[in-house]
């Protein structure tokens, strides 16, 4: 019996609201995502808050050595007290990059030196990380916080995606920055194809070079084009060999990596790659019945995603509305 | 107190450096000292005399022994004092040779103050002990053996050898383990079970070893020599004439993974491990019901024939499905097919089409399976009013018991609402005719067009000699309908439609049809109308309304679907509120829309309707499909029988009405849904309640009993490849709307060959009962129940063994993906001669003979990451160098790598093994593997970095074997938990000490054996085998179990074996000081904390240490520094340290104590109080406690007193403590040194206004307890 994946273990519902930590690269490129999160934690009633004290990470700044580390620390640091000051100490997070920079950053501030060095600065704006900071604020992908509250994704769901075959892209900087956080086999994450099995897709699991780097690698894009386009279509190559309708992701910059490049590598290499890519909350956003422009953002897609809507039924049908309103 | 002070010359050693006449003469002054002596050799015989002699003469109760160390020959004088009745606790030792003239040779006068207060200590010592109550253990000679592999079978025997009784338990339905399942043996090449089979035998014929199989332990209480320990056996449903022909395994239609072979290959649902198995009895696998068995109304066993048809075997299908439901054909087609719902598969998938496949069987093999009319058994005649499926079920089921039975119908055909009720397209009348006929067939007699009630009465069939009535007449009768213009022409009912549709008629339907229901029957009427306009050339206009939504909907989903595709249109929530009508005829309906509610109690959403949305719908015919009711006449001549709420009450335990000898069933007395395959369900019961009733005997179970259902786990089912069903044909909408020709077709015999195929076999066994049929000495047995049994045993060995790592937490190396990466211990059943491919070697994928192989190393062992283990798994490279060599013998031209890490082969002959097998031409290329990706072919493609050249390899291979480390078994972590023993991270069971008492585990009397210890690895290797044979470790210490004395001299609990707590009144309590113990990480994986001993193995001897600290008031001049010195490390490194004639400050005052953790704050801070300068406290070194963390409790005690001296103003530095092994004497002497240069160096104590202890005690720090309890 070949084993396909790995169940991905439950994990406790997140009471009392989380901050969703905005992310520059999803507001700038796929505001989409951030729209489908905030619907979906509605049809969930997952309580959240939208920080506008927030800032950006400077987490890209950082992988790109422009920024240095004590400054993405120390903003981090802010961060995380204006989440515990707001009373919504758990940080939800849209992009792994985010997610791992103030989860390291958490880490760093835990010695006494940095972290006093730290709150030498942070007086200035009359914030300190202290202690309880430290004890309260929390740092969980949005994933983990849909996951909390699969059960009822079930009962959910408004357009069923039968038949359509996803594969995860597992994001480097959730998975391989801090693998023993990440619920289930941080090597073949499953969660966003566990998130989307309740609207009848069909799981890939773990295949060849699942846990292969998108290529975007920060600046690498930039300074090693030729590189970092090897390493995507290499990672196109095989999903498509594996038959894939969708790839799912949980990170803005693989989304940018292969959505934005998906259309050049295929005419540069002359190789079809049949499918699209969709960040894990839009797919699941447009599963359960959410508009395509006005939540999940498709018009701000590189890749043409009109066949898999018209498939799946989001064009051309009415769509049923939620919560006992009739159309 | 009356003692007597012995003094030894130790032949000058002693002599030659103190005066022992003058320390004679000191000890004659002391307090209850009664006699004194100096010989010359205390040990020898003259000095057993002389102690002897002068306990006669002074009836003295303690001896004090002024000698050497008390290490040496303290067990000697110990002995002494037993022999001569002076119980347990009576000696004190004065060790003035290792103590005092061995290290003070220098400073005589010193060594002579010193030695006086050594004594005068002693005899103080001595005064605080007292005799123990010694309680002998009443030791059963018997002993547990859990786990049957080559340790536990070794074990057994050997214990058996010694005249013990053993029970060796095995959870497996045989014995052999591990080693059963090797092809060979490293470095040797020997035959495993050419091995283990000689073993395998004798353990079996041993008359004093008692094999439980297919057993677990599920507790072990009481105290070591009388445990009670509780063994749950599974049934085998194989009894012992099961004389091992494997006839039932030849005909087992079920195929599963087989465990024994690591997966590769396949067994049958009744299997046995291998040939030579012992016991050979098979075993059946039973996990529960299926799901689908058990979500049938009639718990057919639907895995069982559908297992069946995966195999061809057609007429043994027919014959499992039809046993107890007799309308294979029209529930093949018709039935609600609560099983598919069910079905696991769905989970994964679409379910199983377990209905398709019973009509394929009734369709194409029910001719083939001839009919016999039933014998007649008993006289008793039956009367069965109603030819429905619950009378007929009925009908069949008596005829089968030997009954004579007669069935009454009041319509012209027989099959009841089957017959009447559902049209042609869905069940067509020759299906429903065929099962009819082979019911009848059993010898039953139909009488037809008789109306029980109107022709003939009950009391008439009582009369008639009918000894028990069946009534099952059905709801014939549509439901009232409660609607405004119900009465209007156009209105009609769908049960009379359809009656009248199927009894030959053609209901008159309007042009515009509206249907009010949402179940079968309103579809049945609904798809008959769309026929009957269209034979009138009609374009179909038929709306169906349905006051819930497409959910709660009960009719069938894809009939739905179906209806839809010939032009049905619904609408979802919508209630009827008035028919319209014009001149007595309908012309419409008015209709309201709904929103659903809450659940209600039937646990469907109530529909709510919403004001201001009605509206209408032209129509000229309306069809009411909203229930059924019971005809009234039929139980005329029948008093006493009850009817409530239209239905008639019977008792559900005997499914007797309220008069004697009726009975009832079906639609007229539900007990479930009113669906054609409860009916049958209710007609079985009939049978069973009316055989019991004429037997009068509870022969039957009424209900059948119910076993748990067997549904696969997530991870199993995450595990299945998705796979659709076979497709069966469906006649195009167009058509079939035209016609009442049959909708759907049927499987062939590929395809229902094809879709059985997908079945998960969730119950393991189907319950086919082919192996029933087939055994020749009717072994089988399914009534076979779990039992308990409790057993006392004098010990426990535990033998539970390893498993292998599970490599598919190493996602990508593709095992458990790939069938072409297998572990080492699937290549070894693949080499086993006794293995699935007779020791041929063929890879999984498709059956070839690999030519390129390549192992890979350390797979989960040696591997901090989250997914592997940190230990070296220490057999992993010699197995793989094992299988490479036996590869190389057998396919000299394949190709060997194997990729290492560190190539160990530490054991005896295993070096020369690795070279001559890397003369064999084996390659071993040192590196790790990155990722395994399978090509297209099969084959493997695998990176890796040879680490000693620095080149990368990107090769091509055709078999990838990984070398999955070791791993505690789940019997092993089971058993550690069970048996309340401590593991390791790893699951291992740890020893107490893996040096010293290696085979002990830290709860008394339990032993461990084999592969399941901690550093099993360790011992694996000079047997060249896991697991391999070792003396049974309980042996000797069984014998040593007799003089077992409860430490604490206390009671023990019964219950689990660990000494009560008490608490002496006359130590002070500790609470406050407990509180202020700094925390500290402490080595992972305990379960049960140990407690340290307490000295000597008793309290009192706790107590004496203190007064020995003290000195018995004897300062012995100058600085007094108090070491307590751990009896196992540093009084050791102490001797040692003597016997070199090291010299030592003579400051220094030895106390033993059996372990650092022994050592309470309180009794340091007595020692200071009375008159010590200082004390240190030495114990093991951290991580070699012998009792686990006594030295880490005594580390916080010493920086918990150290804070406290300070608050209350004396210096720190005045206690210390220090970790040294016993094998490091200048470690103790430095100590020493240390602390007798730094309290020199401190102005003296001063002990104003209380001692030391008092002012502890004036803080309010300390307040009483005796023990220091474990301090976290």
């Amino acid at each position: 019996m070949a084993a396909r994946y790995t169940p991905t273990p439950d994990v406790p519902r997140i009471e009392g609201g989380v901050t969703l930590f905005r992310s520059c690269l999803v507001s700038a490129e796929y505001p989409g995502v951030e729209a489908s999160t905030h619907w979906l934690f509605e049809r969930l009633g997952i309580e959240y808050t939208v920080n506008p004290a927030q800032t950006c990470c400077t987490g890209l700044g950082y992988y790109s050595d422009l920024i240095p580390i004590r400054t993405t620390v120390g903003i981090a640091a802010r961060n995380a007290c204006v989440a515990v000051a707001d009373g919504h100490p758990v940080m939800a997070y849209l992009c792994s990059t985010c997610y791992a920079i103030n989860k390291k950053a958490h880490a760093i501030l835990a010695v006494p030196e940095y972290r006093a060095g730290t709150n030498s600065v942070l007086a200035a704006v009359g914030r300190e990380y202290d202690d309880a900071v430290a004890a309260t604020v929390r740092h969980v992908h949005t994933l983990e916080v849909l996951w909390g509250s699969h059960d009822a994704l079930a009962g959910l769901v408004r357009r069923r995606l039968d038949g359509v075959k996803v594969a995860t892209h597992p994001a480097c900087h959730y998975c391989k920055v801090f693998p023993e956080d990440v619920p289930g086999d941080h090597e073949g994450l499953m969660l966003p194809e566990e998130l989307l099995l309740p609207a009848g897709v069909t799981p890939t699991g773990h295949y060849p070079e699942k846990t292969l780097h998108c290529g975007a690698g920060f600046r690498q894009r930039f300074v090693n084009p030729s590189l970092s386009a090897a390493v995507t279509r290499e990672k196109l190559r095989r999903l498509a060999a594996e038959g894939v309708d969708v790839l799912v992701h949980m990170c803005p910059n693989c989304h940018v990596q292969y959505d934005r490049f998906h259309d050049i590598l295929s005419a540069a290499s002359g190789e079809e790659y049949p499918f699209i890519h969709l960040h894990t909350q839009q797919l699941l956003a447009l599963a359960l019945g959410a508009d395509p422009e006005k939540v999940v953002g498709v018009q701000s897609h590189s890749q043409d995603v009109e066949p898999f809507l018209e498939r799946i039924g989001a064009r051309g049908r009415t769509t049923v509305a939620v919560g006992g309103e009739r159309p | 107190m009356r003692a007597g002070v012995f003094l030894c010359q130790c032949g000058g050693n002693i002599s030659d450096i103190l005066d022992l006449e003058a320390l004679a003469g000191h000890a004659r002054t002391l307090d209850g000292v009664v006699a004194v002596a100096v010989c010359q050799f205390l040990c020898g015989t003259e000095g057993h005399r002389l102690i002897s002699e002068a306990v006669d003469e002074n009836g003295l109760d303690h001896l004090v022994i002024a000698s050497c160390s008390p290490r040496f020959q303290g067990p000697t004088f110990e002995r002494v004092a037993r022999e001569l009745g002076l119980g347990e606790n009576a000696v004190a030792f004065a060790n003035v040779r290792e103590g005092c003239s061995f290290v003070h040779r220098e400073q005589p006068e010193r060594a002579q103050e010193k030695a006086r207060a050594i004594v005068a200590g002693a005899v103080a010592r001595a005064r605080h002990q007292a005799d123990l109550p010694r309680r002998r253990t009443f030791l059963h000679r018997s002993a547990l053996v859990v786990g049957g592999g080559i340790a536990g079978m070794t074990a057994a025997e050997e214990l058996a050898a010694a005249g013990v009784d053993v029970h060796l338990v095995e959870r497996r339905p045989t014995l052999g383990g591990y080693m059963a399942r090797l092809s060979k043996t490293f470095p040797t090449e020997d035959c495993a079970m050419c091995s283990l089979a000689p073993r395998l035998t004798s353990t079996a014929l041993d008359g004093r070893i008692r094999v439980h199989t297919l057993t677990e332990v599920e507790e072990v209480a009481g105290p070591p020599g009388e445990f009670r320990v509780r063994l749950r056996h599974r049934p085998r449903y194989v009894s012992e004439t099961c004389v091992g022909c494997g006839e039932c395994a030849a005909v087992c239609p079920v195929r599963l993974p087989n465990d024994f072979d690591f997966g590769v290959s396949e067994r049958r649902a009744i299997w046995r491990d291998f040939a030579n198995a012992v016991p050979p009895t098979f075993a059946v696998e039973k996990r529960g019901w299926s799901p689908c068995k058990r979500a049938c109304a009639v718990h057919t066993s639907a895995q069982g024939y559908v297992a069946l048809i995966a195999e061809g075997r057609f007429e043994e299908a027919f014959r499992v499905a039809t046993e107890p439901n007799p309308f294979p054909s029209t529930c093949g087609r018709i039935c609600t097919r609560l099983c598919e719902s069910a079905c696991a598969r769905g989970q994964v998938d679409e379910p199983i089409a377990i209905a398709a496949l019973k009509r394929f069987l009734a369709d194409t093999v029910q001719d083939q399976v001839p009919v016999e009319p039933a014998r007649v058994v008993h006289e008793e005649r039956v009367a069965v009013v109603g030819a429905g499926p619950a009378g007929l079920t009925c009908a069949r089921d008596l005829a089968d018991l030997g009954y004579r039975v007669t069935v009454f119908e009041a319509q012209p055909l027989a099959g009841g609402m089957l017959a009447t009720g559902i049209p042609d397209y869905r069940l067509p009348k020759a299906a429903l005719a065929r099962d009819v006929a082979r019911i009848l067939a059993r010898g039953i007699e139909l009488r037809t067009g008789v109306r029980v009630g109107v022709d003939v009465t009950i009391d008439d069939l009582f009369a008639q000699g009918f000894r028990a009535v069946y009534l099952a007449p059905g709801l014939q009768k549509s439901a009232e309908v409660d609607v405004p213009g119900a009465e209007l022409d156009g209105v009609t009912r769908a049960v009379e439609l359809l009656r009248e549709l199927n009894l030959g008629g053609t209901p008159a339907v309007g042009e515009r049809v509206v249907v009010v229901g949402g179940g079968d029957v309103a579809l049945d009427a609904a798809r008959s109308v769309i026929r009957l306009q269209a034979q009138r050339g009609l374009e179909p206009d038929v709306t169906l309304v349905y006051r819930r939504s497409e959910v709660e909907m009960p009719a069938n989903a894809g009939e739905l679907a179906e209806a839809r595709e010939e032009g049905l249109k619904v609408e979802f929530l919508v209630q009827p509120l008035a028919i319209l009508g014009e001149d007595g005829a309908v012309r419409g309906v008015r209709l309201q829309r709904c929103e659903l509610g809450e659940p209600d109690e039937s646990g469907r959403r109530q529909p709510l309707p919403l004001a201001g949305s009605e509206f209408e719908l032209p129509a000229d015919t309306v069809v009411f499909a909203v229930g059924q009711a019971l005809v009234d006449d039929f139980a005329r001549g029948c008093e006493g029988l009850e009817v409530v709420d239209g239905r008639i009450r019977v008792d559900p335990d005997t499914m007797m009405t309220t008069r004697e000898g009726v009975f009832a069933g079906g639609d007229a007395a539900p007990m479930g849904y009113y669906t054609a395959v409860e009916a049958v369900a209710a007609g079985r019961r009939g049978a069973r309640a009316i055989h019991n009733h004429l037997r009068g005997h509870d022969l039957l179970p009424v209900w059948d009993r119910e076993r748990g259902e067997a549904r696969p786990d997530p991870a199993a089912l995450a595990a299945i490849e998705p796979c659709q069903r076979q497709p069966w044909p469906l006649l195009p909408a167009a058509v079939r709307r035209a016609t009442w020709d049959e909708v759907a077709g049927a499987y062939g015999a590929e395809e229902a060959m094809a879709e059985a195929r997908r079945c998960l076999s969730c119950a393991g066994c189907s319950e086919c009962d082919s192996c029933v049929r087939a055994c020749p000495s009717g072994a089988t047995d399914w009534d076979q129940e779990e039992t308990v049994e409790e057993v006392t045993v004098g010990a426990v060995i535990l033998a539970t063994g390893h498993q292998e790592f599970d490599a598919r937490r190493k996602t990508a190396l593709g095992f458990g993906r790939y069938p072409n990466v297998i572990t080492q211990s699937q290549l070894a059943r693949l080499l086993s001669a006794s293995g699935p491919t007779g020791g041929e070697l063929r890879r999984p994928g498709d059956g070839q003979v690999p030519r390129r192989v390549f192992m890979l190393q350390c797979v989960g062992s040696r591997d901090c990451t989250a997914s592997g283990n940190e230990h070296c798994s220490a057999i992993c490279c010699l197995f793989a160098t094992l299988h490479a060599s036996l590869i190389k013998e057998h396919y000299p031209e394949a190709e060997v790598t194997i990729a290492y890490t560190d190539l160990r082969a530490a054991g005896k002959a295993h070096e020369e093994y690795y070279r001559l097998v890397q003369q064999r031409g084996v390659r071993y290329l040192r590196g790790r593997v990155g990722e395994i990706v399978e090509e297209r072919d099969g084959s493997l493609r695998v990176r890796v970095e040879d680490t000693v050249t620095g080149r990368k390899h990107d090769e091509l291979y055709d078999l990838v074997v990984l070398s999955a480390g070791l791993e505690a078994s789940q019997g092993t972590r089971d058993i550690a938990h069970v048996a309340g023993v401590q593991t390791n991270a790893a699951g291992f069971i740890r020893e107490y000490h893996p040096k010293l008492r290696p085979v002990d585990t830290q709860r008394s009397g339990i032993f461990v054996a084999g592969t399941g210890a901690q550093h099993a690895e360790r011992r694996v290797r000079p047997h060249g085998r896991p697991g391999g044979g070792q003396r049974p470790p309980g042996l000797h210490r069984l014998r040593r179990l007799r003089d077992h004395v409860p430490p604490g001299g206390g009671a023990r609990d019964r219950g689990t074996g660990r000494a009560q707590r008490r608490r002496p009144d006359h130590l002070p309590r500790l609470r406050h000081l407990r509180r202020r113990v700094p925390d500290r990480g402490r080595p992972a994986g305990r379960l049960q904390r140990r407690r340290a001993p307490r000295g000597g193995g008793s309290m009192s001897a706790a107590a004496g240490a203190r007064a020995q600290a003290g000195g018995g008031g004897e300062t012995g001049g100058g600085r007094r520094i108090v070491a307590f010195c751990c009896r196992e490390c540093a009084y050791a490194a102490a001797d040692a340290a003597a016997n070199a004639r090291t010299p030592l400050p003579p400051s220094v005052r030895l106390v033993m104590v059996p372990c650092s953790g022994r050592v309470a704050p309180l009794h340091i801070l007595r020692a200071l109080a009375d008159g010590a300068d200082g004390v240190m406290v030495a114990g093991c070194l951290e991580g070699q406690c012998h009792y686990r963390e006594g030295n880490f409790n005594a580390i916080d005690r010493v920086a918990l007193v150290q804070r406290l001296l300070e608050s209350v103003g004396v210096e720190p530095q005045r206690v210390r403590m220090f970790t040294m092994s016993a094998g490091e004497p200048p470690r103790f002497v430095a100590a020493v040194r240390e602390m007798d240069r730094v309290v020199g160096a401190l102005p003296p104590l001063r002990r104003s206004g209380g001692d030391g202890a008092d002012q502890a005690a004036a803080t309010g720090a300390v307040d009483g307890e005796t023990e220091v309890p474990p301090c976290r």
